[in-house]
């Protein structure tokens, strides 16, 4: 049995591999006729990523009956950085092997061994979020950058009027506001004003590539719960990732 | 035996570097499995190298003086150094020595997963900063500004403070230490108050 899928821009595929980097150095994806998954863990279990690609986001995608790869992320980044935007990408499994073709001016193939990722079923995340923001992923990533500068955490406080980044230790202090009115505010819907903290290191890496995937993200968060950061894919799929609040204690 | 244990043994065998002809005997570490701070100093000194233990010696009776202060209980934590054999005569450890002894700290790290390294001093901050790329200027300049490093894809927060032996040769310095170890116990409250993703998941 072979699976065989074909991607139209060889860097999306780039970035996308790239915002998995973030996270995790072995990916299990799993295949089916309705196109290509991903839920794993990082490491310190702080953080979860969650890539959904259809079928409608590839130009080829063949696979007759589920399949679960696991490859190494950082030997696959590898490959994909050699690919270009006017390129296409060909994956192909067989033999317990992925071969990777980059067509362009010419057609370069590479193969890398599969892997085993011993993977843990993860159930769904529940998904109470009170505040919602559609922003531009270059001013969440600046602000996050900015907060960076005094703390290891950021306070995001989702209020009425505004959306705010807040971060502070005996360095200083460092606040973003998000108005309804700023341009960066794409949309905005606060069910209930809620206050959570999380770590900058997560959110720095998570948005580093994760932006180069969409001009847009959409944060949500409630109260002391986890933080989702979502990245949408031309043509319906997704990249979120899950991250757990730091609680005051 | 457990997985610590056996690198334990691989250390008191080890030959890969010159360290083990003068050594007595060699100082893998000791302390709390499953410890959420990790204290990770330079090299062991004399006393270290006859016991087999880390922080045994004067520098260490302050090193636990410390934690106690801070109500953190030696018995608590992870104890270990980043090169462990002695130098002979306390010689700092040198570059080839760090490289080749530090996988042994990284499999440590990687089993017990703390939620926070103490380095003590500058080679212990050194190693950990050349692996975000960086490098230490002066100990005093760095010290208390933490950082995150990743070891296998895990995540772990570095606290760079001076080594204790520091203030047995200047007691003005026993006062930054105290300082440090009270903001160390406040960030590790804070660190461990971050739960896991999982915690969050439906059942």
């Amino acid at each position: 049995m072979s699976v065989k899928f074909v991607f139209g821009d060889a860097r999306e595929w780039r970035y996308i591999v790239q915002s998995l980097a973030a996270l995790i150095d072995e990916a299990c994806f799993t295949l089916s006729e309705e196109g290509l998954s991903l839920r794993a863990l990082d490491p310190s279990r702080i953080a979860m990523v969650d890539l959904e690609l259809p079928n409608t986001v590839f130009e080829e995608f063949e696979c007759p009956e589920e399949t679960k790869i696991g490859v190494d992320v950082e030997e696959l980044n590898k490959i994909l950085r050699r690919g270009k935007a006017d390129e296409r990408v060909e994956f192909e499994v067989s033999g317990g092997r992925l071969r990777v073709r980059i067509l362009g001016k010419a057609i370069r193939s590479f193969s890398i061994p599969l892997i085993d990722v011993v993977g843990e079923e993860l159930p769904r995340l529940r998904a109470e979020f009170n505040v919602k923001a559609r922003l531009l992923s270059d001013t969440l990533k600046d602000a996050v950058k900015d907060a960076e500068m005094v703390s290891d955490s950021v306070k995001f406080e989702g209020l009425e009027d505004y959306l705010r980044l807040y971060s502070s230790s005996d360095r200083g202090e460092v606040e973003t506001i998000f108005d309804r009115d700023s341009g960066a505010l794409i949309e905005y819907d606060v069910i209930e004003p809620s206050t959570a903290t999380y770590s900058i290191s997560y959110l720095s890496d998570m948005l580093k590539k994760a932006s180069s995937l969409s001009d847009v993200a959409m944060v949500e968060f409630s109260t002391d719960r986890p933080l989702a950061l979502t990245f949408e894919i031309a043509g319906g799929g997704k990249l979120a990732y899950y991250l757990a609040p730091r609680m005051e204690v | 035996m457990n997985e610590l244990e056996k690198i334990a043994e691989e250390i008191r065998n080890c030959r890969k570097c010159d360290l083990w002809k003068g050594r007595t005997k060699a100082v893998p570490g000791e302390g709390n499995p499953q410890a959420k701070l990790m204290i990770v100093g330079e090299a062991p000194g004399e006393k270290e190298d006859l016991e087999g233990r880390p922080f045994v010696g004067t520098a260490g009776k302050l090193l636990t003086k410390l934690l106690n202060d801070v109500g953190i209980n030696r018995r608590d934590v992870f104890i270990t150094n980043v090169v462990k054999c002695r130098p002979p005569g306390n010689r700092d450890p040198r570059q080839n020595e760090i490289r080749i002894c530090s996988t042994y700290l990284d499999r440590q790290i990687k089993i017990i997963r703390p939620k926070m390294i103490l380095a003590l001093g500058r080679h212990s901050t050194s190693y950990f900063l050349s692996k975000i790329g960086k490098k230490s200027t002066s100990i005093m300049a760095i010290r208390t500004k933490i950082f995150t490093i990743s070891i296998n894809g895990m995540r772990v927060k570095v606290f760079p403070t001076l080594h204790p032996a520091a203030a047995l040769y200047n007691p003005r310095l026993k006062s930054v230490l105290q300082s440090d170890f009270r903001k160390l116990s406040e960030l590790l409250r804070v660190s461990l108050s971050e739960r896991s993703i999982v915690d969050y998941f439906t059942l």
